[in-house]
C-alpha cells in the first residue's frame, strides 16, 4: 500500500473508521440504490453510482469519515458507472453511457479525460474497469462471439490485449498492489467463481468453488487479501479470503442483501452497499 | 353519489360479506354491467396484473436450463423453489420460497416479437394493426366490474407515466374499442413513497397531499395555458379534472397515501420505485380497485440514457438482472404476495406476473440475451388459484414449449373469466374473441 494513503488514513482515522469494533458505521442517509463503492487514489474520498432516478446512475463522491456526497461529474448528461480508481495515482475509469445501448470506458487522468475506449457497432457495451495501482494499464470487458473476455490497455486507451479467451463470462477484474496479479471472477466451467492469474494472462488458478455464484473480488490494499461477494448461503453476503483463496471467512450474515465489497486504506475494513430495512446504503464494516 | 342498491350475503364460512351498488352522478366512471355482478360470484375481485415492460429471460429467472451448454445456460446458479422437483435461478430466492402461494406458467407464446406491438398484444391480447386496437385487459374488467371501486378508477395504472418504447406508447395500454372512459387512470410512486399523478405533472408543487389546498391549486391552474399550446389545454384540462375528482375525496386519496403504511411495511416491499409501486398496488387493491396494472418501469429499454430501466436486456443481460432488477423485484413480488396473504385480501385478488416475451435462450454475441417471442413464462396466485404447481414446459433448450403453447388471447379470456366476465359478457362487449382459458387456472 501506498505509505503517504497509510499515513493519512491514520492520521484522520487512526487506523481505521468506527464505534465499537464489529458495528457497521452507516455512511449515507438517502437509502437509494447505489453500487460499486471505490476509494480514491487519496485514501480520504470515495466514489460509488447512486440510482439518482429511474433513468440515471450518476458518480457521487464523497469523503470516507462520511459527509455529504456530491456529484463527481457535475457536467454528465447521460448515466455513468462503474468507476475504478488507482490506489496511487490520480488516474480512474468509469463505463458512460453514448447512446442507445453503446457504452464506453473513459479513463480520465486528474479529471482530464485520457481516452474513451469505444464499444463496436449496434448495441454494444464495454464495463468492469479497473486500473493499475500506478495507474499504467486499464482493464476492461467486452463480450464477443457470447463470451465475455477481460482486456488490458494503456491508460491513452492503446495497445489492448486480451487477457482471457474462455467460454462463458469473465467480469469483475481487479490488480493487486503491485499491479503484477489480477483476480477475477468466470462463469467458464459452471456458475460464477474467482479466478486469479497474472498481469499477463497466463497461470490462471481457481480459487473458489461454491455452489452459486462468487463474484467482485477485490484485492485488499496489501494484496494478501481478497473480498468478495458469494450466493453460497442463499443470499448475497460479503467474504473475505486469503489470495490463494484459503481461509474464507463470512464478514455479514443477514436475510438482506451486503454487496460490492471495496476495500478501506487501513485494510480493516470494508465499504459496502448493505440493504437495511429495505434501503441501500454505503456502510463500514469492521473486519477485526 | 346515489347509492342504488345493497347486498348482504354469506359466504360458504359464514362470514358476511356485502356488495354495493353505487352510480356516480358527476364520475365518469359508471358501471355498465352491475346488475350481472351481483348475480355471480366471480373468484377475483380485483386482478394486480405485474407488467415486467421489456421481458425478462426465462431461462434466467423462472424457466432454467441448468443441463444446457455453455452458450445457453447463462452463469447463475439455480436454486429448489418450495415445490418439489421445480429450480429457479439464484437470482430470485425469495420468489422461490413462495412457489407454494402460485402456479407457474413455463408454455407462453406471443405473435409479436418487438416492444410496442408485444405490449399491446400482451395487455389485450390482439396485435395492434390492423385495428382497432382492442382494450387493454383491464378495461374489459373495469367496464364489467367497475362498480365495486366506489368513487375510485376502476383500472388504474402504476408508472410515471405512459408506457413507451423510446417515442412510441403501447397503444394497448387503455380502452381501445371500449372507448378512452375506460383507459387508466395513472399513478406513480417514488421509491420515498411519494405517490404523483402524471396528469398534474404541469403543477409545480401539487401531490395527492397537496390537493386540498384550494389556493395553490389555483395559483397552478393559471399558469398551465401559458406552458401548453391551445390546442393541447383542452385534453390536458379533461385528464386533470379526472384526477382532481379522484384526489378532492378523502378516501379515494388515502388509497394513495403510502405514509398510511407502517414503516416496516413499506420497508417490506423495498425502498424502490418498483417496491413502493407494489405497495401502492395493493392498497388499491384493498381499496376495491378491480384492476390495477402494476408496471416495473415505463420504458423496456434498458441501457438507453433518458429513458428508465426496463427488462430489454440486449446488452449486460446477466448483470442488470444480478445487480437491479431480479433483486428488486424479488423482494417487492414476494412482500405483495405475503401482504395479500397475511390481510386475507388473496383469497379474491388475482395477481399475474409477466413480461411481453421472453428472451433468446442462446445466449447472443454481446454476451446477453434478445427478444424470444417463441417461449415464455407467467405466475398466477391469488383468487383460488392452486399453489405449488407448474403448467406447460419448455423444451431442453427453453425454446419452445413442449406442451400447448398459451397466448396473451388466452391470458387475457382466463382474467375475465375468474373475474366474472363469462363468454356472455365478452360477447356483448365483443371482447377477446375465439379466446379460451387456460386449462387448470379458470
Amino acid at each position: 500500500m501506498n505509505p503517504r494513503v497509510l499515513g493519512l488514513a491514520l492520521a484522520v482515522t487512526g487506523g481505521s473508521i468506527g464505534a465499537a469494533a464489529g458495528e457497521p458505521v452507516r455512511l449515507t442517509f438517502d437509502g437509494r440504490q447505489k453500487f460499486s463503492p471505490v476509494v480514491c487514489n487519496d485514501g480520504d474520498n470515495l466514489v460509488y453510482v447512486d440510482f439518482e432516478r429511474p433513468n440515471l446512475y450518476r458518480l457521487k463522491r464523497m469523503p470516507l469519515a462520511g459527509g455529504d456526497p456530491v456529484d463527481l461529474h457535475p457536467e454528465a448528461t447521460t448515466f455513468e458507472f462503474e468507476p475504478a480508481w488507482a490506489r496511487q495515482a490520480p488516474v480512474y475509469a468509469y463505463a458512460h453511457a453514448r447512446g442507445t445501448l453503446s457504452i464506453s470506458v473513459i479513463i480520465r487522468r486528474d479529471g482530464q479525460q485520457l481516452a474513451e475506449i469505444l464499444p463496436g457497432g449496434g448495441f454494444d457495451g464495454l464495463r468492469s474497469p479497473a486500473v493499475s495501482a500506478d495507474g499504467a494499464r486499464v482493464l476492461y470487458c467486452h463480450a464477443e462471439r457470447g463470451r465475455q473476455q477481460i482486456f488490458s490497455v494503456a491508460p491513452d486507451g492503446s495497445g489492448p490485449v486480451s487477457l482471457t479467451d474462455s467460454a462463458g463470462n469473465n467480469n469483475w477484474p481487479d490488480f493487486d498492489c503491485e499491479g503484477r496479479q489480477i483476480v477475477f471472477a468466470s462463469s467458464r466451467t459452471d456458475d460464477y467463481e474467482i479466478y486469479v492469474m497474472d498481469a499477463e494472462g497466463k497461470n490462471v488458478r481457481r480459487l473458489t468453488d461454491s455452489p452459486l455464484q462468487d463474484i467482485r473480488p477485490r484485492f485488499s490494499p496489501d494484496g494478501l487479501q481478497i473480498a468478495f461477494t458469494s450466493h453460497r448461503d442463499g443470499n448475497p453476503e460479503l467474504y473475505v479470503m486469503q489470495s490463494d483463496g484459503g481461509d474464507v471467512r463470512r464478514v455479514t450474515s443477514r436475510e438482506e442483501r451486503d454487496d460490492y465489497a471495496a476495500w478501506h486504506p487501513s485494510g480493516r475494513q470494508l465499504v459496502a452497499v448493505c440493504e437495511r430495512d429495505g434501503e441501500h446504503d454505503l456502510y463500514l464494516l469492521d473486519l477485526d | 353519489m346515489i347509492d342504488i342498491g345493497r347486498f348482504l350475503a354469506k359466504t360458504c364460512n359464514g362470514v358476511s360479506r356485502r356488495s354495493f351498488l353505487k352510480v356516480g352522478a358527476a364520475l365518469p366512471f359508471l358501471p355498465a354491467a352491475a346488475a350481472e355482478a351481483v348475480e355471480s360470484a366471480p373468484r377475483a375481485r380485483s386482478v394486480l396484473f405485474v407488467f415486467l415492460w421489456g421481458a425478462p429471460s426465462h431461462l434466467d429467472t423462472c424457466d432454467p436450463k441448468p443441463n444446457a451448454p455453455s452458450e445457453y445456460r447463462g452463469p447463475f446458479g439455480v436454486i429448489p423453489t418450495r415445490t418439489p422437483g421445480v429450480h429457479f435461478t439464484e437470482l430470485l430466492p425469495r420468489v422461490a420460497q413462495r412457489s407454494h402461494r402460485f402456479t407457474l406458467v413455463r408454455s407462453h407464446v406471443t405473435s409479436a416479437p418487438g416492444h410496442p406491438d408485444g405490449g399491446t398484444v400482451a395487455l389485450t391480447g390482439f396485435e395492434e394493426a390492423p385495428g382497432p386496437v382492442q382494450p387493454n385487459f383491464g378495461s374489459i374488467i373495469a367496464r364489467h366490474n367497475g362498480h365495486q371501486s366506489g368513487a375510485l378508477p376502476p383500472f388504474f395504472s402504476i408508472a410515471s407515466g405512459m408506457l413507451a418504447d423510446a417515442g412510441r406508447r403501447i397503444e394497448g395500454y387503455g380502452g381501445g374499442t371500449l372507448g378512452g372512459r375506460l383507459d387508466p387512470f395513472m399513478v406513480g410512486a417514488s421509491e420515498n413513497g411519494v405517490v404523483s399523478v402524471p396528469a398534474l405533472h404541469l403543477l409545480d408543487d401539487l401531490n395527492p397531499g397537496r390537493i386540498g389546498d384550494r389556493q395553490l391549486l389555483r395559483t397552478q391552474l393559471d399558469r398551465v395555458p401559458k406552458l401548453l399550446d391551445s390546442s393541447r389545454v383542452d385534453g390536458w384540462q379533461r385528464t386533470y379534472r379526472k384526477a382532481y375528482e379522484l384526489l378532492s375525496q378523502p378516501a379515494s386519496r388515502d388509497a394513495c397515501e403510502l405514509t398510511r403504511e407502517s414503516p416496516p411495511t413499506r420497508a417490506r416491499y423495498g425502498r424502490t420505485v418498483f417496491g413502493q409501486s407494489a405497495l401502492l398496488a395493493r392498497r388499491l387493491v384493498e381499496a376495491g380497485v378491480p384492476y390495477v396494472q402494476l408496471n416495473y418501469s415505463r420504458h423496456p429499454e434498458a441501457m438507453n440514457p433518458g429513458f428508465e430501466f426496463g427488462w430489454d436486456t440486449h446488452i449486460y443481460n446477466f448483470e442488470l438482472l444480478q445487480d437491479q432488477h431480479c433483486p428488486v423485484f424479488d423482494r417487492a413480488f414476494s412482500a405483495l404476495l405475503d401482504d395479500l396473504h397475511d390481510r386475507g385480501l388473496d383469497e379474491h385478488t388475482l395477481v399475474v406476473c409477466m413480461g411481453e416475451f421472453g428472451r433468446t435462450p442462446k445466449i447472443n454475441h454481446r454476451a446477453a440475451r434478445d427478444h424470444w417471442p417463441q417461449c415464455y413464462f407467467s405466475i398466477w396466485s391469488g383468487a383460488g388459484i392452486e399453489g405449488g404447481r407448474v403448467i406447460g414446459q419448455s423444451d431442453k433448450l427453453g425454446e419452445h414449449p413442449v406442451t400447448d403453447p398459451l397466448s396473451p388471447l388466452m391470458v387475457g379470456t382466463t382474467i375475465a373469466e375468474l373475474c366474472g366476465v363469462n363468454t356472455e359478457a365478452r360477447a356483448a362487449m365483443r371482447v377477446l374473441d375465439d379466446g379460451r382459458v387456460i386449462e387448470g387456472l379458470a
